[in-house]
């Protein structure tokens, strides 16, 4: 099985970027593209009956499109339950029977984000988004594109056509090699050195927390566990995505961006807009904007906003979380993410009523209130992810191992320290950008960075080199 | 921190021609310098001299051995500076190899660089620990003599067997690590272990290294690798995972053992057989050790061990050939399952055991050996004296 950002699955996107160069023609460029998604898909299981359902997926939703697009158009709304409860059957959740599920082990790999490619289709089809018959091969690329399968990004199917099916190919220059390859560099190092780093950290502290041993260490280990895991998830999932732009980009594809440093948004909703940007898009286009304005349309008073609002957002972030996994862990996360964005939106609009929209505006840029709810925004963030990470039974392991005053302290340690440390990254950040060079920051010269990436390359080669070289044995020395 | 969301400034320009050389020479000197700094400030915080001044080649399959009355000092790049003073007889050991003083009893030691504490100074080795417990709760010294040699193989220990029983010890110590019967025994040696011992050829001490090898040499040998090692592999279950990859070499935690493991414990059972058999004829108590490796330690702390494993297994062996043979035996598997993460007990790339490990097994050693095996300590187990 290959690693979905390991040494070999660059290597095989880069191969597959190579093969797909060797000839401009469009036909060539999809026929590579499709071969390297299902060989891609064809590692993950040697059985051709464990394909079968996700088979039958792609199927229902290319028919449900075609016919969507075509005479059917009433079959929307049943297409669109029907994908749903397909979908919810095959990732088997867990309020569902376990009688009713498939008894045979099947791959489910990228399903739930063929899920949303899919629905986009049907809803998009349906309201003539879509303008274009879309071919069989279109389809699959579409929906089983190698690069964006396991973990996305989620693209729009125009925005897909837009680069894999141009005529002639996106331009591939040295200098747009050179930026794919930064991209691919950089994601290899976050997530094979820096989501190893921090996840190593966060199991020793797990560890020194669920161990005994005074209340200082068992605070501070507390406060390591929950902290870390955002920056973990940061690391390896835009690690990951740094990974796969720079792949299809090398393959003629443009993929959309999913993250625009989270962490320094100052409250939740900028959070949302700036991590997983293109499942938030999704979201807010297929849930969140039909919510408002169908109840908007059904009680157009402005005093029932606020609440239409606060709802609307609070359904969307709760989908998010049972979107994430099956079980109801996922679904407190997603309650504990609606409650954060739905307060977020009532506070703005509650602070704009009572300041005006200028007060709000000037309070909103003081810089002490700014660090303050960066911190905030962190540690709400950091206290979601423990049902995204963990499931019950370790929460009670944890929560076991601290008295109700240390855990008010962890999470007291969590807000102040990220409160800081975010607001010194910041002042550094901008300290470094100030530094110019050919009217450009000094940083993001083209020599300071390939000085960047050769170093992070060789950081991440070594680790890779240890971690998969054979354990050290004692060595006789001869004297 | 992030990546920008925006386009790449010039992704739409072009190359200009000065640096078609300027950034593959960026790149290079960055390498270079990257290697410079990391390998000289590796080597400053982390410095290692090996070289023991005191080791003489022999010329012969024994390899080396110590000069007498000759102290040497070195340091493993993960360990302390230990000095090693080796006696009249070449031992690592604190006294003299001559006649004890009445009332004093005497401990030999034969094994391997486990046996000898190597990488650990004198006073924090186990049986430095061990003898001043030991001394503290009989009321009496106690002297260790310490045969051990590093890289010895057990046909070593047990051509040192009738050396030890000369110093007139009161009992003896075997001290065997996986690592130390991994290199199968050459049958012919077997055979010969009741020979002297043939020189070797000296053709087979001499190469030419081919500039591949010094580049493989400079870069496996490079104290940033080493540093790096260090620090990934203090995760249990990463080093696990890599040290199981091993075929043969970690087959000794894998249960039923192999054929080949198996011929390496039928060995033994020759080696251990004939050395208990010298030690009854003589009179002196003899206790097999098997002194647990990294990985077992690693193996005992893990919450879930991979099927087909067994961290005792390897100990289990070598209690049935002890107790066969009638030698007593030290369980020190128990101690080190009773300490969490007792892989943290070792040098992580050098394999030995660290300070607090020696600590745990002088521990238990002193338990043991109050426990009757030794006639003469038995009288003390009741003892507790004072305690630090």
């Amino acid at each position: 099985m290959m690693g979905t950002a390991s040494l070999q699955f660059v290597a095989y996107g880069l191969a597959c970027a190579v093969l797909s160069n060797l000839h401009r023609s469009l036909a060539w460029r999809q026929f590579v593209l499709l071969a390297a998604s299902v060989i891609f898909l064809g590692f993950f299981s040697l059985n051709p009956a464990a394909y079968l359902p996700l088979a039958g997926f792609l199927v229902f939703g290319y028919v449900c499109v075609r016919l969507v697009q075509g005479k059917y158009r009433r079959l929307f709304v049943p297409a669109v339950v029907l994908g749903i409860a397909l979908f919810v059957w095959l990732k088997k959740y867990t309020f569902i029977p376990g009688g009713l599920f498939l008894q045979h082990p099947y791959v489910t790999l990228g399903l739930s984000y063929i899920f949303f490619r899919v629905m986009h289709l049907i809803i998009d089809a349906h309201d003539a988004d879509v303008p274009e018959r879309i071919g069989v091969v279109s389809y699959l690329n579409y929906t089983l594109n190698f690069t964006t399968l396991v973990s996305g990004p989620i693209q729009t199917y125009p925005d897909f056509a837009r680069s894999q099916l141009a005529v002639p190919p996106l331009p591939l220059n040295l200098i747009v090699i050179g930026h794919a390859l930064r991209r691919i560099i950089v994601g290899f190092f976050k997530v094979n050195v820096l989501s190893l780093l921090l996840n190593m950290a966060k199991l020793d502290a797990l560890e020194s927390l669920t161990s005994g041993g005074p209340s200082g260490v068992r605070i501070v280990s507390g406060a390591i566990v929950a902290a870390i895991y955002p920056l973990y998830l940061y690391a390896n999932f835009s690690g990951y995505i740094d990974i796969v732009i720079g792949l299809a980009r090398l393959m003629r594809i443009e993929l959309p961006e999913n993250f625009n440093r989270p962490f320094s948004s100052p409250n939740f909703l900028i959070f949302w807009n700036r991590w997983h940007m293109t499942l938030s898009n999704w979201l807010k286009t297929y849930v969140y904007n039909p919510i408002v304005i169908s109840c908007m349309r059904r009680w157009p008073s402005t005093r029932a906003e606020p609440a239409i609002v606060a709802s609307a957002f609070f359904i969307t972030f709760f989908l998010i979380g049972v979107w994430h996994g099956q079980t109801s862990e996922f679904a407190f996360y997603g309650i504990l993410l609606g409650l954060g964005v739905s307060v977020t939106k009532l506070y703005q609009m509650y602070m704009t009523a009572r300041l005006k929209r200028a007060g709000y505006n000037k309070l909103a840029r003081n810089p002490l209130y700014v660090i303050v709810a960066r911190g905030m925004t962190y540690t709400w963030y950091a206290f979601c992810m423990l049902w995204f990470w963990s499931n019950w039974s370790q929460l009670h392991t944890m929560a076991a191992a601290l008295s109700p005053g240390e855990m008010t302290a962890v999470w007291a340690l969590i807000l102040v320290v990220a409160s800081v440390a975010l607001a010194a990254w910041e002042s550094t950040r901008q300290w470094l950008l100030s530094f110019e060079f050919e009217n450009r920051p000094w940083l993001e010269s083209r020599y300071v960075r390939t000085a960047w990436c050769t170093a992070l390359l060789v950081i991440a080669l070594t680790t890779v080199s240890v971690l998969n070289a054979p354990a050290p044995d004692i060595v006789y020395k001869a004297f | 921190m992030s990546e920008p969301a925006t386009p790449e400034p010039d992704a739409g320009g072009r190359l200009s021609r000065r640096d078609y050389w300027l950034l593959p020479l960026v790149s290079l000197l960055t390498v270079i310098v990257m290697f410079t700094i990391t390998e000289v400030s590796t080597r400053i915080a982390w410095p290692m001299d090996e070289e023991n001044v005191c080791a003489v080649p022999t010329g012969n399959a024994e390899g080396y051995y110590f000069k007498t009355n000759c102290t040497a000092r070195f340091k493993n790049a993960e360990g302390p500076w230990a000095t090693y003073n080796y006696n009249d007889c070449g031992y690592r050991s604190a006294t003299s190899c001559g006649p004890v003083a009445p009332g004093t009893l005497r401990i030999a030691i034969l094994g391997s660089s486990v046996a000898q504490g190597l990488d650990v100074p004198y006073e924090d080795t186990y049986y430095d620990i061990a003898a001043k417990e030991l001394s503290r709760r009989c009321g009496r010294p106690i002297d260790v003599q310490n045969l051990g040699k590093p890289a010895a193989s057990p046909i070593y220990a047990y051509r040192k067997v009738q050396e030890a029983l000369k110093l007139k010890p009161q009992v003896v110590l075997l001290l065997l690590a996986p690592f130390d019967i991994e290199q199968r025994i050459d049958p012919q040696a077997l055979a010969d272990r009741n020979q002297p011992e043939k020189p070797v050829s000296s053709n087979a001490v001499h190469y030419e290294m081919s500039l591949m090898r010094k580049l493989q040499s400079l870069i496996l040998g490079s104290r940033t690798l080493l540093v790096a090692e260090h620090y990934l592999l203090q995760d249990r279950e990463t080093f696990l995972r890599l040290y199981m990859n091993y075929g043969d070499k970690a087959d000794f935690l894998r249960v039923p053992f192999t054929p080949a493991w198996q011929q390496r414990f039928d060995d033994m059972n020759l080696i251990i057989g004939d050395m208990a058999g010298a030690m009854k004829t003589a009179g002196v108590p003899f206790v097999v050790i098997p002194v647990p490796s990294r990985a077992e330690a690693a193996l005992l702390s893990a919450p879930h061990r991979p099927p087909g494993t067994d961290p005792a297994a390897f100990g289990h062996a070598l209690e049935k050939i002890a107790s066969d043979h009638g030698a007593a035996y030290v369980d020190l598997m128990e101690p080190f399952q009773n300490t969490p993460d007792s892989q943290n007990l070792f040098l992580v790339v050098d394999g030995h055991v660290a300070p607090a490990g020696q600590k745990l097994i002088a521990d238990h050693l002193v338990k043991k050996l109050l426990d009757g095996t030794v006639p003469e300590l038995a009288q003390c187990a009741g003892a507790t004296g004072s305690q630090p």
